[in-house]
């Protein structure tokens, strides 16, 4: 009885050495933003997704229903209420799928409202928090240009 | 008489039935034929001679049984595998795939081998000459990396993004017909209000994806349950085209296809506790033949059988 015993340990301790080495019930932590900022509380849909391969960057990028009418319809007409965030992160490889890149360390949410501003012209606000803890940034620099950018994207395609 | 005495005078009568047993199932065997090779895979020397040593006995035509592997009972189980293999992939029909079903081919094998699901460990224990060495792994990996590229979209990509999205009608909530896979599972326009807990970008075969997570999927992510997830967990992945520019940045083109999981360990207990669904294109077509077509989806999520079949590591929102 001795030696089928060992065998099948064997085996068995055999089959257990080649599982597949893929961490379990793995939470990407470090793309996750911090609850403190409760994005869920902006209420919004997604948009749409990029990459920017020189900087190895991945964007998701999120609106609420006005701001999706509004990019639908391509008109650069700003309406009040409109709400627009774009998040940022640098990419890493996939450690589930070789031939893949997911969102690694969070660099940045970008967040755009259209106010009612004064005389009937509606007032975009912008701002950039960055980091882990979503820090604001005090700078202004390049403000215009991500607002123009931001502005100008279609949505995709989702049917 | 004692005990001992008649067991002995047992054994022997025993063990001729045993051994006539042995021989006659000898003779009856499923058919394991090598059909012909009608075109055989192509690669640089190096790659194909890996291929060849660790695939080619269940996934080509050019089987190679060693004497154990003729021996019934052992024989069935070998020649069920091979037929599995050869079904699921055949390096020697190769030809007949369209080149981007080859290269996804590739990639996927590369990471069923990486996930050490492949070759099978009952397979490589008793044909050690398959296993796969660290260096073979990275010869295989450079080799499907080489086949991956991804330039700035031409004209005729930028064009069926175009027109595809003149013809969206992103106001028409739900299609006239509700589309159903061959498996009962119907097309969830709501996924569209889920929330995204990740993205990919797919550089081995140039698409780019959101997954979207149901409120009992972010909920579970919260919680930090997702190994096995609860019962009602609903994931949509969307996929569409890269579309390039000279600058490197990537924005999505053409809609390709949402894909479902849906989660409910009794109701979906033939397929590991998931609900699996594929539309394609727009007009949402139900991708698979018949109800069969899941094997597929359960093949390729084998790896993460120690992850609940999730591919995806969630974020937090």
């Amino acid at each position: 009885m001795q030696v089928p015993t060992i065998a099948l340990v064997g085996l068995l301790a055999l089959s257990a050495c080649s599982q597949p080495q893929v961490p379990a019930g793995q939470l990407n932590e470090a793309a996750s933003l911090p609850a403190s900022f409760d994005f869920n509380k902006l209420d919004l849909r997604v948009l749409s997704t990029f990459v920017n391969r020189r900087q190895a960057t991945t964007a998701t990028l999120y609106g609420n229903d006005l701001a999706r009418q509004a990019a639908l319809g391509g008109t650069s007409a700003a309406q009040p209420g409109e709400v627009l965030a774009l998040v940022t992160w640098r990419q890493q490889a996939d450690p589930n799928w070789f031939g893949a890149r997911i969102p690694g360390a969070l660099q940045s949410l970008e967040l755009l409202r259209i106010e009612p501003g004064a005389a009937g012209h509606p007032a975009v606000t912008y701002q950039c928090f960055t980091g882990k803890a979503l820090t604001l940034r005090a700078d202004t620099l390049h403000q215009q240009e991500r607002i123009a950018y931001l502005l100008a994207q279609k949505p995709a395609v989702l049917p | 008489m004692s005990a001992a005495a008649s067991f002995r005078r047992l054994l022997l009568p025993a063990g001729a039935l045993f051994g006539a047993a042995f021989v006659s199932i000898q003779f009856i065997h499923p058919p394991l034929e090598n059909p012909p090779v009608t075109g055989d895979f192509q690669a640089p020397v190096a790659v194909k001679s890996i291929v060849q040593r660790a695939c080619y006995d269940c996934h080509s035509n050019q089987t190679n049984l060693r004497w154990f592997d003729k021996v019934a009972p052992v024989s069935w189980q070998v020649a069920d595998h091979v037929q599995e293999g050869r079904a699921g992939l055949n390096f020697s029909t190769w030809q007949s795939l369209p080149p981007a079903d080859q290269k996804a081919k590739l990639w996927e094998s590369v990471n069923q081998i990486i996930a050490g699901a492949m070759p099978r460990t009952d397979y490589t224990l008793v044909h050690p000459a398959a296993k796969l060495s660290a260096q073979d792994v990275t010869v295989l990996k450079q080799y499907v990396a080489s086949l991956a590229k991804n330039p700035p979209a031409d004209t005729a990509k930028r064009n069926a993004a175009d027109r595809q999205y003149r013809h969206w009608q992103p106001t028409q909530a739900v299609p006239a017909t509700v589309p159903v896979a061959p498996n009962g599972i119907a097309y969830l326009p709501d996924y569209k209000n889920w929330q995204a807990i990740s993205t990919t970008e797919r550089f081995d075969n140039g698409t780019m994806r959101v997954v979207f997570g149901n409120a009992v999927a972010v909920k579970a992510i919260r919680d930090k349950h997702i190994n096995p997830w609860p019962n009602g967990t609903a994931f949509a992945k969307v996929a569409w085209d890269q579309l390039a520019d000279a600058q490197g940045n990537v924005r999505p083109g053409a809609f390709k296809q949402v894909e479902y999981m849906l989660k409910d360990d009794q109701k979906y207990a033939a397929t590991k506790g998931w609900g699996w669904a594929r539309f394609k294109t727009p007009e949402l077509v139900p991708y698979g033949k018949d109800a069969l077509f899941t094997t597929e989806c359960i093949h390729c999520h084998q790896p993460m059988k120690n992850n609940d079949f999730v591919f995806t590591q969630p974020l937090k929102h």
